[in-house]
């Protein structure tokens, strides 16, 4: 069995191995797993919308242990990671991370909450240090004004 | 231990790991998985790859123990001359699907068995992986040779 708390590790060679084969094999893995997360976060998001997100995400951060701040505000949901447990692993990790690790999470996140007509901005801001913020906003204009104040905008599609 | 996690546990990866076993064998066949689980036992797990390259198998042992301990599965260790049993009687993984309502296809063991063929490639052990019923199932090390890398 792969240990819940390997899978990181296991799929960071994933990636590695779906890139030799070219970006579009990374990218549609990533759309299959947005199908298996839309399962499991959808019904928060049609539930609930924001509130929704902020009650998926609070369960995630106790789950995966991670040091992380949420806000919910009228305009977004914003997850501040202040250590990333995922990323943490695949850099602590003797097969190396992958260099574009962090982009897998806007891979099958973006495409779940814009199926429910929700806008994504994400900042990266390092791919080397475990911090990074997301925001799901209701109002495409509002996402694209935070877009640019990005350091390192995640751009998985 | 190279690695050891503490803290809460996220089961959902065991579905996510699921969904990657289906769907790589669906767009990239076996042989690819298997270099998955290969590259995973070897490079990631190197620590215990390089102890049974060394005719030392105490530390996936320790790996194995830890990890169904963690995620409260349930298993048996024996020991013989030669070969150490280690009889999975729950398994966390196949419960957790279970639970989700997926079904548990014959694919899904692969992970156990591509896993411990990889850690067993070039080293002076055999790892046998049988499936006996749903989430039960055992690995048995056995040494092949006392040759040593």
């Amino acid at each position: 069995m792969i240990p819940s708390d390997h899978f990181v590790r296991m799929y960071n060679e994933l990636f590695k191995m779906l890139e030799e084969k070219g970006h579009s094999h990374l990218q549609n893995y990533w759309r299959r797993i947005a199908s298996l997360q839309k399962t499991i976060l959808g019904p928060y998001i049609k539930k609930d919308g924001l509130k929704g997100m902020y009650d998926y995400w609070e369960h995630i951060r106790i789950e995966e242990n991670c040091d992380a701040n949420l806000e919910i505000t009228d305009d977004f949901f914003e997850f501040r990671m202040n250590k990333c447990p995922s990323l943490s692993k695949a850099l602590d990790n003797d097969a190396g991370a992958f260099e574009f690790y962090c982009d897998h999470c806007a891979g099958w996140v973006k495409p779940v909450v814009e199926d429910y007509g929700y806008h994504y901005s994400s900042d990266i801001i390092s791919r080397t240090e475990p911090v990074c913020v997301m925001r799901i906003y209701k109002d495409k204009k509002k996402a694209k004004e935070y877009n640019q104040t990005h350091i390192l905008p995640a751009k998985p599609y | 231990m190279r690695y050891k996690d503490t803290g809460e546990v996220h089961m959902d990866f065991h579905l996510a790991t699921n969904e990657t076993i289906e769907y790589v064998l669906s767009e990239y066949g076996q042989d690819f998985l298997t270099e998955l689980f290969r590259r995973t036992a070897q490079n990631v797990y190197r620590d215990i790859y390089n102890g049974l390259k060394n005719g030392d198998s105490q530390k996936l042992i320790e790996h194995w123990s830890y990890y169904y301990t963690r995620e409260k599965g349930a298993f048996i260790i024996t020991e013989g001359a030669n070969e150490v049993s280690f009889h999975v009687t729950e398994c966390p993984a196949v419960r957790h699907l279970l639970a989700n309502k997926i079904p548990v296809n014959r694919e899904f063991y692969l992970q156990m068995e591509l896993m411990n063929n990889a850690w067993s490639e070039d080293t002076p052990f055999n790892i046998e992986t049988s499936v006996l019923s749903e989430g039960e199932y055992t690995m048995t090390i056995r040494r092949t040779s006392n040759d040593s890398q």
